[in-house]
C-alpha cells in the first residue's frame, strides 16, 4: 500500500514536470518569439508580393489590394495617390508575376509590434501582347502589427548606393 | 475491500501519470525539434549579431581586391572560407586576379543589408545585399552593380566561415 502511494505520488509529480516542460516548449518567451518571427516572414513575403502585383484588367481592385496590405505612412501614401495609381495601372496595360527569391527578418520587437524584413523579388512584367521581361529588385521593409496581422508600413527599394 | 479499492485508485493514478508523462514528453520533443523552434535567428540576439558581423566582414573582404595587393584578398579568403566555398573561390579568383593585375582593377564590395534566414547551432544561412564597384585605372573605367547573395556559413573553431555562396 505504502509503495503504491509513493509510486502514485512520484507519478503525479513526474507528469506535472513533463507537462510543465511541454508547456514551456510551446509557450516560453523564446518559442513565442520564434513563432512570431516566422509569422512576420510569411506575412511580409505575402504582402510584398501583393504590393508588386499589377493586373491591367482591374486597376481599382489592384489599388484596393495594395491598400489592404499597408498601414501607417505607406497606407497614407497609397490613399493619397489612389487616383493616380488607378489611372497608371489602367494605362500601363501590363500584368506582373511575382516570385520571392529570398527573404529574412532583420529585426523584431514583439512588444511594440515593429519588425524589419529584407527580400529579393523577381517581378516578371508582361505587356499586353508582348513578351515577359523579368527584373530582380531588393527591398527593405518595415512591418507594423495591426491586430493579428503584420502590415507593411514602409517599403524601400534598395538600389545601388541609394 | 476499502484497501483493495484504494489500491485500485492508486494503480490507476500511477498508470495515468505514466501515460501523461510519456505524452507530454513526446509532444515537448516534437515541439523542440520543429523548424521554428530550432532556428534561433533573432531569438538568440547575441549569436545573431555575431554571425551577422562576422559573415558581413567576410563577404566584404573576399569580394574586395586591389590589383596591387591581391595577396591580401587571398589571405583573408583562406581565413574566412571553408568547404565548398574554397574551391568555388579559388576557381573564380585565379581568373579575376590575372585580369585585376592586367587592367589595374580595384574592386570594392559594400554590404547594404544583411539578415539571418536560419541559425541552427553552428550552421547559418544569410541573405546579403551587396553594392559592388569596379575601378579600372588602366582606362579609367568605372562601373557598379547591385547584387544579392544567399550565403551559408558554419562556425569552425569559434569563428563563422562562409561554406557556400549562391548569387540570387
Amino acid at each position: 500500500m505504502r509503495l503504491f502511494a509513493a509510486l502514485a505520488a512520484v507519478g503525479v509529480l513526474g507528469a506535472a514536470w513533463f507537462g510543465w516542460s511541454w508547456w514551456q516548449a510551446g509557450h516560453g518567451d523564446a518559442q513565442r518569439f520564434a513563432l512570431t518571427r516566422d509569422e512576420v516572414l510569411r506575412q511580409g513575403e505575402q504582402r510584398l508580393v501583393v504590393l508588386n502585383t499589377v493586373d491591367r484588367r482591374d486597376p481599382v481592385e489592384v489599388q484596393r489590394s495594395w491598400q489592404s496590405v499597408a498601414t501607417g505612412r505607406l497606407l497614407d501614401q497609397l490613399t493619397r495617390d489612389r487616383e493616380a495609381h488607378v489611372r497608371d495601372i489602367g494605362a500601363a496595360r501590363t500584368a506582373t508575376a511575382v516570385t520571392v527569391l529570398g527573404a529574412a527578418v532583420t529585426s523584431l520587437d514583439v512588444h511594440s509590434g515593429q519588425a524589419g524584413l529584407m527580400a529579393v523579388l523577381e517581378v516578371g512584367v508582361t505587356p499586353e501582347g508582348g513578351p515577359t521581361t523579368a527584373k530582380r529588385t531588393r527591398f527593405d521593409v518595415d512591418l507594423t502589427r495591426s491586430g493579428d496581422q503584420w502590415l507593411l508600413s514602409s517599403v524601400r527599394v534598395v538600389g545601388y548606393g541609394g | 475491500m476499502r484497501r483493495a479499492s484504494t489500491l485500485g485508485v492508486l494503480a490507476a493514478v500511477v498508470v495515468a501519470s505514466a501515460v501523461a508523462s510519456l505524452w507530454f514528453g513526446l509532444a515537448a520533443d516534437r515541439l523542440r525539434q520543429s523548424p521554428w523552434a530550432t532556428n534561433t535567428a533573432l531569438v538568440d540576439a547575441s549569436a545573431t549579431r555575431a554571425v551577422v558581423d562576422e559573415v558581413g566582414a567576410a563577404v566584404r573582404s573576399v569580394f574586395s581586391y586591389d590589383h596591387g595587393n591581391t595577396d591580401a584578398t587571398e589571405r583573408s579568403a583562406r581565413q574566412v572560407l571553408a568547404g565548398e566555398a574554397v574551391e568555388q573561390y579559388t576557381a573564380l579568383f585565379g581568373e579575376v586576379r590575372q585580369r585585376a593585375v592586367e587592367q589595374q582593377v580595384v574592386f570594392t564590395t559594400a554590404v547594404r543589408s544583411i539578415g539571418v534566414v536560419e541559425l541552427v547551432g553552428d550552421r547559418a544561412r544569410l541573405l546579403v545585399f551587396v553594392d559592388q564597384q569596379t575601378l579600372r585605372s588602366a582606362d579609367n573605367e568605372h562601373s557598379s552593380r547591385a547584387g544579392q547573395l544567399d550565403v551559408r556559413a558554419e562556425r569552425l573553431g569559434g569563428r563563422w566561415r562562409i561554406t557556400a555562396i549562391t548569387v540570387l
